[in-house]
């Protein structure tokens, strides 16, 4: 009970923003390498078809992103292949990485 | 697997959608170029570094990871790309990531690092990176144990760390619901991992939606955090705590 009470006189009715981030990172283009274009296809607005109709076993790993009420899943070794899926997820564009 | 780091971000900026391929090795993760103006992007932290939007910074979006079951038990409806329009390339077992503890990079990858990385952490430990305001923290996952509950405080919000069933599933929600500090503690819903503040015994489950108690309707926002490798996250933000019972200092 102390420790609630603590919080809500510390922050009143309102929390603090736990998404902001502040650190800008110190690009080194000497310390960068990069490769021709087309070493992964990125996938881009596949056809889509229910997750609980693919076969997948119970322990394949995802990743997955909800945007409202729709979720889109990606399986981890398609993204590991891939590395970028370009999509929309309700009506968001977002893009994927791994 | 090398990166092993999943992020998400919102790809419209300045109204146009964009459009990406990976491109290369910069802090031993990959950078990634749009299709439409050539610019060069971070996908640790969606910043651009290079080109025509050099200094936007895309919207994070809170990834989830975890096995294909957590995903139909939370969200049954959940759509997947076809099969056929994907490839797979095979995971290393989790069993043989013992064995990449410490070892080397592939060749392209160990000029695009700052040196001194390996002196705190074995480059390829795997763990949870969070990051609020300008303050970053990693909590090694193989240190944090199933199904553990960490309260903490970060860049000033008192966050909770959950991991879930399997090592690679955890994620960092703030405490703070409505200006109420919240601690929590494990529990079952549905026969799945849950939450229970200690303050209203509400049940809170793994999108972090309450589901039940006075609580019920309420939704603990999700923290800037990635499951990642040790390497990439140090590389990035040099000034992180690594947790432990006690977090140390940089």
């Amino acid at each position: 009970m102390l420790f609630a009470l603590l919080g809500a006189v510390a922050f009143g009715s309102t929390c603090p923003d736990p998404t902001a981030v502040e650190a800008a990172t110190a690009y080194d283009a000497d310390r960068t390498w990069i490769h021709e274009p087309g070493w992964f296809a990125p996938l881009t607005d596949p056809d889509k078809a229910p997750l609980a109709k693919q076969g997948y076993r119970d322990d394949d790993a995802m990743l997955s992103l909800t945007l409202g009420e729709k979720t889109l899943a990606w399986p981890v070794a398609s993204m590991a292949y891939h590395h970028v899926a370009n999509d929309v997820v309700g009506d968001q564009a977002v893009v994927v990485t791994y | 697997m090398i990166c092993n780091s999943g992020t998400a971000f919102r790809a419209r900026v300045d109204g146009r959608r964009l459009s990406f391929e990976e491109m290369g090795i910069f802090n031993g993760v990959f950078v990634m170029k749009d299709h439409q103006t050539s610019t060069m992007w971070s996908h640790y932290t969606g910043e651009a570094f290079d080109g025509p939007l050099k200094g936007k910074r895309l919207k994070w979006v809170q990834l989830e990871r975890g096995s294909a079951a957590q995903v139909l038990a939370e969200h049954p409806n959940a759509q997947v790309p076809k099969r056929g329009h994907m490839r797979f390339r095979g995971e290393i077992p989790q069993r043989d990531r013992a064995a990449l503890l410490g070892s080397d990079l592939p060749p392209q990858f160990v000029p695009t690092l700052p040196d001194g990385l390996a002196a705190r952490l074995p480059l390829h430990t795997h763990g949870l990176g969070v990051a609020v305001g300008s303050e970053h923290r990693f909590y090694p996952l193989d240190g944090l144990g199933s199904s553990a509950v960490v309260p903490d405080q970060i860049g000033g919000v008192p966050v909770v760390v959950w991991m879930r069933e399997s090592s690679a599933s955890a994620a960092a929600y703030s405490r703070c619901v409505k200006g109420r500090v919240l601690s929590f503690r494990p529990t079952e819903h549905a026969g799945r991992d849950a939450l229970e503040d200690v303050q209203t015994h509400s049940v809170w489950t793994a999108t972090g939606a309450a589901v039940s108690g006075p609580m019920a309707g309420e939704q603990l926002t999700s923290v800037r955090a990635l499951v990642t490798d040790w390497y990439g996250w140090a590389a990035y933000f040099g000034d992180t705590t690594v947790w432990s019972a006690a977090p140390d200092t940089p």
